[in-house]
């Protein structure tokens, strides 16, 4: 291995440090026995023990993961569309709006996306709830995964996909190996 | 006809849930704060048709930005916003620029884990590493603990609710933004042309300036956009680390909309925060395009 120059030590060093410290002390303190966050007073995992006899925490994540699965999954598939449609569908009409709506949310303040969607849900009189959320994350998650889709695409060898049709595989067949 | 739902798909989507959605919040901006459900007027009536149509369109108008224009707290929160966020995109590149620096220079070995450690915070909550620096931060908080300890200094130092923690905060969380795009920059460089530099007599910082940094330019532009633009309308920071001493417009937005319920008077300021945030964005979009064409 090539050795680091002290600088390039202590940037690293100091860096990482600065990203993991507060979350190490949070994982440490959350086995302090008092209740005041500042005060260390021993061992203890009994906040745990009342997490799991918490309905509400229970409740909330459940909600949680539903939400997590569901809109990982759909943002996945529609990421994945939308970054095919970027790389290799050409031109069409609207093809600079489109990826402007595929690279905006990315950066896109999160007030002004959620204020938006609140507009939105009660302008066509929809309940906020899981499914609400659900349809929030997915639009902005699917941002995320055309990118990194993308970027992929862009790199990928054609001649790959050439010779999976030459070989008899359906368009969709060799999309999906 | 396939071609056409595999394009229609994704972009529909997009046009109902990410367009259209503006387009409401311009046009509550347009309409006047009322004691209804929805709490302002005009609603379109489409039970009258054209007639209620151009009734609702000749009862909008632009009182609301007159408004913003006038009160100094919105001209005095936006200023204070673009501040803030120019002072930490600016800190956030110094402290990641040497951080992605230092990672291709690693060893091959090491660079996914150095990569996977820089992503790994993403994994977590971004409320809970926000709320991991109120514990840091107080005055009994982590940080004054060791400093007292250290003896560095004898009283508390005062960091939580002041513009300081503010700025801890949003470098914090939006790191791991300036990092990816540099080293990703970085990373494709070619180590000959700093052994051709350093060759033809330049010392290692002479070709660090002529030759790495103007190469990681894209890098370091894809990763000013990505902190500037989210912070320029951060809400969730400022209101938990800064107190009430930080104004930021994502925070006056959140208060005008969920404490005075004047949702006009809120869409009027996230209209003209997004018309500050167009040209960013379209300048990153044409980077990010650049940068693609140029791999691909």
């Amino acid at each position: 291995m090539r050795r680091l120059t002290w600088f390039n030590t202590t940037s690293l060093t100091l860096g990482f440090a600065f990203l993991y410290l507060p979350m190490v002390i949070l994982v440490i303190y959350s086995f302090n026995s008092s209740k005041l966050v500042t005060v260390w007073a021993g061992f203890s995992t009994k906040w745990y023990g009342e997490l799991m006899r918490n309905e509400a925490f229970l409740d909330a994540a459940w909600v949680t993961i539903k939400v997590a699965v569901l809109s990982s999954t759909f943002a996945t598939v529609l990421g994945t569309l939308a970054a095919y449609v970027l790389v290799r569908a050409g031109r069409f009409w609207g093809r600079t709006l489109f990826s402007g709506m595929i690279y905006a949310p990315l950066v896109m303040p999160e007030v002004i996306t959620g204020l938006s969607l609140l507009l939105l849900f009660i302008g066509i009189g929809l309940d906020r709830g899981v499914m609400t959320i659900v349809l929030a994350h997915t639009t902005f998650s699917m941002c995320y995964v055309s990118v990194v889709v993308s970027s992929r695409l862009a790199t990928f060898d054609m001649s790959l996909e050439e010779a999976a049709l030459d070989l008899g595989s359906t368009p969709f067949g060799h999309f999906v190996w | 006809m396939r071609r056409f739902a595999l394009i229609a798909i994704p972009y529909f989507w997009l046009l109902a849930l990410f367009l259209v959605p503006f387009a409401i919040v311009f046009k509550i901006s347009l309409s006047d704060i009322a004691l209804s459900i929805p709490p302002y007027l005009p609603q379109l009536d489409l039970a009258k048709g054209w007639e209620g149509f151009t009734k609702f369109l000749g009862a909008l108008d632009f009182e609301n930005f007159e408004f913003l224009m006038m009160d100094d707290l919105y001209y005095k929160a936006y200023l204070s916003s673009l501040k803030i966020a120019s002072i930490s995109t600016f800190l956030t590149l110094l402290i990641g620029y040497p951080i992605a620096y230092a990672m291709t220079r690693a060893g091959e070995e090491w660079r996914p884990t150095l990569l996977m450690l820089v992503i790994l915070p993403f994994w977590t909550s971004f409320l809970i590493r926000v709320y991991a620096w109120i514990g840091i931060l107080g005055q009994e908080g982590f940080l004054n603990q060791t400093l007292m300890f250290l003896g560095l200094t004898s009283e508390p130092l005062i960091i939580l609710n002041t513009p300081i923690a503010v700025y801890i905060g949003i470098v914090y969380t939006y790191l791991p933004f300036m990092i990816l795009p540099i080293y990703s920059a970085l990373e494709k460089l070619d180590n000959s042309l700093l052994e051709a530099a350093e060759d033809l007599g330049c010392s290692r910082i002479t070709a660090f300036w002529l030759v790495t940094f103007p190469l990681s330019r894209g890098g370091i532009i894809a990763g000013c956009f990505l902190v500037f633009i989210p912070t320029l309308g951060e809400f969730v920071i400022p209101s938990l680390l800064g107190g009430s001493n930080t104004l930021m417009i994502g925070k006056v937005l959140w208060d005008e909309f969920f404490s005075n319920r004047d949702w006009p008077l809120a869409s009027a300021v996230a209209v003209i925060l997004l018309l500050i945030l167009i040209i960013p964005i379209i300048l990153f979009q044409r980077n990010e395009q650049k940068q693609r064409e140029s791999e691909g």
